[in-house]
């Protein structure tokens, strides 16, 4: 199964102050939602060009260039870098970020935490792809933030290299598997060891570099969809072979495999479900060596339902909805209209908010 | 043989260049006497040095630097930074400066080479472009953002001039800057697994190359010129176009999946070479030929990376276990030479440059710049 795009979203827990921002890379960059207390939620507008979303606050960036939080903190952008600041988001990050191509810039308690993480650079010309555009690639490490942003954990995909630090010893280097994808489970990282493994592992957030035995997940290849949700990660996978294969390229749909990951401890629990004619399209792409390949995306999208211990399928026409015992039996269908552009589903699953920021109900 | 001889006589020995890091982008100045080449050191902090027929010299950089331009005709350099755009002559080291200021909009990300016009500068961002005339006035233009491949991948877009026309491709998109407006190009309708590729006529005119074929029906594959009756069957692997000289080249493999099979057993690759030339408005085929490779280590495969032989048109170049790094020179009906010259050993980069052709190998000490003017 080739090349399928990762979607992320993440939601954490309110905090102490009662207040936390729902992560969804849907919204649009003007858009956030606030979650009040685990049980209102409300969509915020933002004056401003969101650079950084967090959790626990966001960075603005105001008509006149000044850096802003929502509660009105002011920081200014040229006290901490003289070179210009890559935006970025991560579920990772509990605290608003920004990335220069040599420095991580933390925001938290009103100041700046600066990290040595680099972000790489590709440049591809004309020639590599079946386009004409000429583009250059930066490619930011993953990130994970812990103590109140007194420690960083960065790990590149394309290397392998995860280093954890703080912002004044040196960092603590470790060479893991190239192409994990860590993301944040309660007080744990999971470390979902793609593609060759299809297993994964779990460390604590004080010794993130400390993995434990390897577990394996039904069916994980190359490019599964993710969802970090209510203290567990639902991973979507699909399973592979030949005759499935050459059905699916025929009639466009494939049977998924839902995997919800949870730990107890230190020991990881998987439960797997299936659910047959997932939609899937089609693009023609090409290996390094020139041999035709076909690229396969999902056409469905994966969405956590707020405030609940469940997650949707989006197909299209049709809501399912799934909890950590399985399938749970309710189904909704929904006019393509209201669904094809929500970001999160609402308490009572008939209702939503798409990337704009509004209600959608159906 | 006799020309495999006229063409290796041909070219002049490459320039090169010992570089610290891995070299990232190429632009060229002083009427392409001169190669300014931003590279990296242990994979971040960007450095720039320029290479010519006195050798190669390393410019150092003030630390706020956010883009380079070179002048394309003069021995000048442009750099940006937060609030200032600096002059730097190469020759006499005199520089000069005027003030920018950024207000309305987030300044350009940094290591980006801009693209110089007629006295203006075009700095692309991450959703626009910023427009700077000589005198730090400028203003911002927005594009349509180019999709991030993955959560942690942010991609930039690039500028490239039309003649005097700046031109940016996104996937299925095309702008031009024309009357001091973006226009905006839209992808032409396609069914199925159709994709259709932006092509650039001799007078900027927007034409579009399709292919594919229908889900589930590889034999269906294929690839056609719009509105033109160029259509063949095949199954697209590379593309590229001489922009605005009127020059599309690609390659195609077999729609038979058997072939496929028999390739990757053998790790023989067929390929078929197309050349369409435009004439009087009209797209035709001026080339077909079967291009045998096997794959080894390294890079492979066909490409049209430069202009090796000065002749004002992209050349083709070859590169494969068994022919090693071949040159195809262009010719002036548009198709290339039938014997490749010998270019060395395949190198780990093949860099893109219009004018002139360059590749980098990567060295225990460095990387090893070579450049073909």
């Amino acid at each position: 199964m080739a090349k399928i795009g990762i979607v992320l979203i993440s939601f954490l827990a309110a905090l102490q102050a009662g207040e936390a921002y729902l992560l969804s890379p849907e919204f649009s960059e003007n858009q956030a939602v606030l979650v009040v207390d685990q049980q209102l939620i409300e969509v915020k507008s933002i004056s401003g060009r969101l650079l950084s979303q967090s959790a626990q606050s966001m960075i603005l960036q105001t008509a006149d260039g000044r850096l802003v939080t929502p509660s009105g903190a002011v920081s200014l952008l040229k006290p901490i870098d003289p070179t210009t600041i890559i935006v970025s988001h991560q579920p990772g990050m509990t605290h608003p970020f920004l990335q220069s191509h040599q420095k991580l810039y933390v925001f938290s308690a009103d100041a700046w935490r600066t990290f040595p993480v680099s972000a790489e650079l590709e440049y591809s010309g004309p020639d590599t792809a079946l386009t004409s555009a000429h583009r250059f690639e930066v490619k930011l490490p993953f990130l994970f933030d812990m103590n109140d942003a007194q420690r960083v954990l960065s790990y590149h995909p394309q290397t392998g290299r995860a280093a954890f630090m703080d912002s004044k010893g040196e960092p603590q280097v470790s060479q893991l598997g190239r192409r994990a994808h860590p993301i944040r489970l309660n007080n744990l990282i999971l470390w979902l060891n793609l593609p060759e493994e299809g297993d994964c592992q779990i460390s604590t957030l004080n010794q993130p570099l400390r993995l434990n035995d390897a577990q394996k997940i039904p069916h994980l290849n190359r490019y599964p969809l993710i969802l970090s949700h209510m203290e567990k990660a639902w991973v979507v996978t699909f399973p592979f072979n030949v005759k499935r294969s050459l059905r699916s390229w025929e009639d466009g749909t494939t049977e998924i495999t839902l995997n919800c990951i949870s730990a107890d401890g230190d020991k990881i629990q998987i439960q797997s479900f299936s659910q047959e004619h997932a939609p899937l399209s089609f693009q023609l792409g090409v290996s390094s060596s020139g041999s035709p390949r076909l690229d396969v995306k999902p056409r469905f999208r994966f969405l956590p339902v707020a405030n609940e211990d469940k997650v949707c399928l989006v197909f299209p026409g049709e809501l399912i909805f799934f909890s950590p015992g399985g399938p749970t039996g309710y189904r909704v269908t929904a006019d393509n209209r209201h669904i094809e552009d929500l970001a999160v589903i609402q308490q009572d699953l008939k209702a939503g908010w798409n990337s704009a920021g509004k209600l959608v109900k159906w | 043989m006799i020309i495999v001889l006229l063409t290796t006589c041909f070219l002049a020995p490459p320039l090169t260049a010992k570089l610290p890091g891995k070299p990232l982008h190429l632009m060229l100045s002083n009427q392409g006497q001169r190669l300014w080449i931003t590279y990296l050191e242990d994979s971040f902090g960007l450095n720039l040095g320029s290479l010519s027929n006195q050798g190669f010299k390393q410019v150092a950089l003030p630390a706020e630097t956010k883009w380079v331009v070179p002048h394309p005709d003069k021995d000048l350099l442009y750099l940006g930074t937060d609030s200032a755009l600096l002059t730097i002559d190469i020759k006499t080291e005199a520089k000069s400066s005027v003030p920018i200021s950024w207000n309305e909009t987030y300044p350009p990300p940094a290591w980006r080479p801009g693209t110089l016009s007629a006295d203006l500068l075009f700095i692309p961002s991450l959703d626009g472009v910023h427009i700077m005339t000589l005198k730090g006035d400028h203003k911002f233009l927005a594009f349509d953002r180019l999709p991030n491949l993955n959560p942690n991948s942010v991609q930039l877009p690039e500028i490239v001039l039309l003649g005097k026309k700046p031109v940016w491709f996104a996937a299925q998109t095309v702008y031009q800057h024309e009357n001091q407006k973006l226009v905006r190009s839209e992808m032409p309708p396609t069914h199925s697994m159709e994709q259709a590729i932006p092509i650039l006529g001799l007078k900027g005119e927007l034409d579009w190359f399709i292919h594919g074929g229908n889900q589930g029906d590889l034999s269906s594959f294929g690839w056609r010129i719009r509105n033109r009756k160029l259509s063949e069957r095949g199954i697209l692997t590379r593309f590229a176009q001489d922009i605005g000289k009127g020059r599309v080249f690609f390659t195609t493999v077999s729609n038979q999946v058997s072939s496929h099979l028999y390739a990757s057993l053998w790790g023989k690759r067929v390929f078929k070479l197309w050349v369409a030339v435009q004439k009087d408005s009209k797209w035709s085929l001026v080339e077909e030929r079967e291009i045998q490779l096997k794959k080894g280590e390294g890079t492979f495969g066909v490409f049209w990376p430069g202009d090796g032989n000065g002749d004002g048109f992209l050349d083709m170049v070859v590169c494969d276990k068994r022919q090693g790094f071949k040159l195809y020179a262009s010719r002036p009906d548009g198709r290339f030479e039938k014997s490749g010259a010998d270019l060395g050993s395949v190198p780990d980069e093949l860099m893109f440059l219009k004018h002139g052709l360059a590749w980098a190998y990567q060295r225990s000490n460095g990387w090893e710049l070579h450049w073909q003017k």
